[in-house]
């Protein structure tokens, strides 16, 4: 499999969101995952753009959103990153088997979908950005098959 | 946004044909469907096979749906894709619809709800 990183960067507007996950979908259906892994890292990123947007930029366009991806023989690596209001951690989420069907929640599910689909998820601030680390390790496939 | 068929005086087949059913696009959907209770639709069957796409803005207007119904209404989903299936399950919502994979069983589900809700009057 090939190895290598790209960066996209969209506008603060949910318009714009639809381009990374369109991106981030052809990229991963290029190497060996199944389309549910495909959805799933695709939906990931969209989630963690989508809160860049709402609770960073406050839903205000005209703050720049990155997304780095890296592509490494046993995983993903996305960052997703601005420079909005930065939250002090993850906040912590009720497991999603917890839901009240009778009952269900309205909103807050993105950060429970992204723990939920990815391996790994962080949030730090590193000066005057915030980045948000997702990871998902590759089904590991016998060398030469990719 | 979508196509409607009226099936009853209160009772709609609503097609979603948006692809991507995310933060862009649900605000749409939430008014239409919004729309469609406030003219008298309270049983709507939703068709979702078109979407390809779905995240949790997607998910969020289907809940509110599902809340704007007065007791006697209902929400049922019809075909959904398997990956957006999968939405559904990872977020416990399939325990919260109805999910059917064809239409036939979903009215049905529809009409008996109205012949369950008439008989109840």
């Amino acid at each position: 499999m090939r190895h290598g990183s790209i960066n996209l960067t969209i506008d603060s507007h949910f318009k714009n969101v639809f381009l990374v996950g369109l991106a981030v979908q052809r990229i991963c259906s290029s190497i060996p995952l199944s389309d549910q892994s495909t959805y799933e890292i695709e939906l990931a990123v969209v989630e963690a753009v989508n809160n860049s947007i709402e609770h960073a930029c406050h839903n205000e366009p005209g703050h720049p959103i990155s997304v780095q991806l890296s592509l490494s023989a046993d995983r993903i690596t996305v960052i997703v990153s601005d420079s909005g209001e930065s939250a002090e951690s993850l906040r912590e989420t009720p497991a999603l088997d917890t839901v009240d069907p009778l009952h269900p929640p309205e909103r807050g599910r993105g950060l429970q979908i992204m723990r939920a689909v990815m391996d790994e998820v962080a949030y730090r601030t590193d000066g005057a950005f915030n980045l948000l680390t997702m990871v998902k390790y590759l089904p590991i496939t016998p060398a030469g098959d990719a | 946004m979508e196509q409607q068929e009226p099936i009853h005086t209160d009772a709609v087949v609503a097609t979603v044909l948006e692809t991507r059913l995310d933060a862009s696009s649900a605000p749409a959907l939430k008014k239409r469907i919004t729309a469609l209770i406030q003219n008298g639709y309270i049983r709507i069957a939703l068709d979702l096979s078109a979407v390809e796409f779905i995240d949790s803005s997607g998910l969020s207007v289907l809940v509110s749906a599902l809340r704007q119904l007065p007791e006697d209404g209902d929400l049922v989903l019809i075909g959904p894709r398997n990956t957006v299936l999968s939405m559904f399950k990872l977020t416990r919502l399939d325990r919260v619809f109805r999910i059917f994979g064809e239409p036939a069983p979903a009215l049905a589900a529809l009409s008996a709800r109205t012949i369950e809700c008439a008989m109840d009057r």
